[in-house]
């Protein structure tokens, strides 16, 4: 054992002997291997971006005659369903298919041209995304697509 | 003596001493502890660090579980996904491969020793022969694991691998049917591979290990030294090696 | 008092003989296994699992093996006939298995064990040369 300091007897320092010195370093080694241990299972088991896989880029979603004017159709682009229209006057449009009322998947209403939530029968425009009519509270998100050579494409920046 | 007073009114000790009280656990303890082991006895650790290497791949293999998908058309994509996205994916992931390898050397190098040491003779013949099964269950683990990401050598290694059972004389073609669960490598294949790797084997190799376990436990370590070995040896070490003779202080 | 004297020195050559299993070897072993999880962090940090393309069924790569621990029985494989190939495996996992009953030598240092510890050196080296061509060709 080392010479005890004077002052420790004398109260002016805290006493740690050797036994004490070697306990608390087991103590921190044994609780930083845990900390090691526990942060990766943590952080895999935290749910990953899934946005980092390709970061929704644009997506070959057809060619103007799979989507002749006048129709749509809900697409699979990152994940996500999305209607792209076609509409009779040969503008293409892309929005969200994700009703902003309640989350239902919307469809293409043939007969009177506008996108149709089954569930409530929301009704949006089909080329701007506003609401017409029903309960959905906003306009449906509108999703990037271009037309090159007759093919369509959607998603992306 | 006073750093033990404070030692004991911790209360973490005084949860303890509550259960203890209740359940005798102290008493169990010490039945589970007190193996006296043979001075001579050098196990070089090797079946201890086989079963640390299991209790890894358990928990590395609950993780990868988590995010892997078993059918052919998904289980590459989320391979990879589990490699790039998942946060530590890849170390779990390397770490699932490299204990399967590590598993299986320590497994073999466990077996040498206890060879070496003759310590599989009488009394401990069934021990040996749980190990064997273990080490046989160890290979399965192997076997099923390596088509779970579906690549080019996963998928052929597979192939060729399970084409070897149909060279067995007679069953040859059941055997492989079986194994198979039809001719082909199919995503038959892959969900009845995948099942076996993540329930049956770790099932049975954990009720194998607690067998193996228990049976070391009662009869202590082996005594590699001579001479030992005759009927009446045999007699006279069960009694010294085993935790009734050892324990006469306790 | 004779008797107590006795008793302790019964004690004493216990004592000498066999060691506690807590916390003398418990705390070996616990040293290793720390050991081991460093390695094997290190390594999975080192090598990380590969991954090769996905499968095909339909197109074969070149070189396919099995795994490390399968190479002996594929190079054997290679080299005797498919029927005799499959069966030497199997007979070597009995003969393992029935080990303890079929070795009556009593011994048990090596040096007193030359036909168990020949024959278990020959399978050895057959195997690990075995491996080593599997691995090569
Ligand atoms: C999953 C695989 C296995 C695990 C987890 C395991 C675990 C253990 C442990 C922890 C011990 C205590 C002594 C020591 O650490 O060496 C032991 C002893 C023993 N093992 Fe294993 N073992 C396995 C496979 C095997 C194999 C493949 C064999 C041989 C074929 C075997 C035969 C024995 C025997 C005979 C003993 C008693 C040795 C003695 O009394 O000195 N085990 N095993
Ligand atoms: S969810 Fe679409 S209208 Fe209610």
């Amino acid at each position: 054992m080392r010479e005890s300091d004077p002052r420790e007897s004398e109260g002016r320092l805290p006493t740690v002997d050797r036994r004490g010195f070697v306990r608390s370093l087991l103590g921190f080694s044994i609780i930083s291997t845990i900390m090691g241990v526990l942060t990766p299972i943590i952080g895999y088991l935290w749910p990953p971006a899934r946005s980092a896989r390709g970061g929704g880029g644009r997506v070959l979603v057809g060619t103007l005659t799979d989507i002749p004017p006048g129709q749509a159709e809900v697409l699979p682009i990152n994940d996500k369903p999305v209607i792209v229209v076609n509409t009779q006057d040969n503008q293409v449009r892309a929005f969200s298919a994700i009703c902003t009322h309640l989350g239902c998947v919307c469809e293409w209403e043939d007969r009177r041209q506008f996108i149709l939530c089954p569930c409530h029968d929301g009704r949006f425009n089909a080329l701007t995304g506003a609401v017409i009519s029903g309960p959905p509270p906003s306009p449906l998100p509108s999703v990037e697509v271009v037309v090159e050579d007759g093919d369509i494409y959607a998603g992306g920046a | 003596m006073q750093q033990k007073d404070v030692f004991y009114r911790t209360w973490p000790l005084r949860f303890w001493n509550w259960l203890d009280k209740r359940y005798a656990l102290q008493e169990f303890l010490h039945a589970l502890v007190d193996v006296p082991i043979p001075r001579s006895a050098n196990t070089l650790y090797l079946g201890g660090i086989t079963l640390f290497l299991f209790g890894i791949q358990a928990i590395t293999g609950i993780l990868l579980s988590i995010y892997y998908q078993p059918t052919p058309e998904n289980a590459y994509g989320s391979i990879l996904f589990i490699m790039n996205d998942v946060r530590f994916g890849w170390l779990i992931r390397s770490i699932h491969a490299w204990g399967a390898n590590l598993m299986i050397i320590f497994c073999i190098l466990h077996l040498l020793r206890v060879f070496v040491q003759g310590a599989y003779k009488p009394p401990r013949e069934l021990t040996w022969m749980a190990g064997v099964l273990l080490l046989m269950l160890t290979l399965g683990f192997g076997f099923t694991g390596y088509l779970l990401p579906w690549d080019q050598r996963a998928f052929w290694a597979t192939t060729v691998g399970s084409e070897i059972a149909g060279a067995i004389p007679l069953v040859g073609q059941a055997a492989l049917n079986f194994l198979r669960g039809g001719p082909e490598i199919t995503a038959l294949t892959l969900s009845r591979f995948f099942g076996t790797h993540v329930l049956v084997l770790p099932v049975g190799l954990a009720l194998l290990v607690a067998i193996h376990l228990v049976m070391v436990h009662q009869q202590g370590l082996a005594d590699p030294t001579e001479p030992t070995g005759s009927p009446d040896d045999l007699l006279q070490e069960g009694a010294e090696g085993s935790r009734v003779g050892g324990s006469d202080d306790h | 008092m004779t008797t107590k004297n006795r008793e302790s020195e019964n004690k004493e050559q216990e004592n000498r003989l066999l060691l506690p299993f807590f916390p003398h070897y418990l705390l070996d072993e616990v040293i290793a296994w720390y050991v081991m999880l460093g390695v094997i962090v290190v390594l999975a940090s080192l090598f990380p699992a590969g991954l090769e393309e996905q499968a095909d069924p339909f197109q074969t790569p070149a070189h396919i093996k099995p795994e490390w621990y399968f190479l002996a029985v594929y190079q054997e494989l290679k080299i005797v006939p498919r029927t005799i190939g499959v069966l030497t495996p199997m007979l070597g996992i009995l003969l393992l298995l029935v080990l303890p009953f079929i070795d009556r030598n009593p011994h048990k240092t090596w040096r007193r064990r030359p036909i168990a510890v020949g024959l278990g050196v020959i399978v050895l080296v057959a195997a690990i040369v075995l491996t080593v061509w599997g691995w090569r060709s």
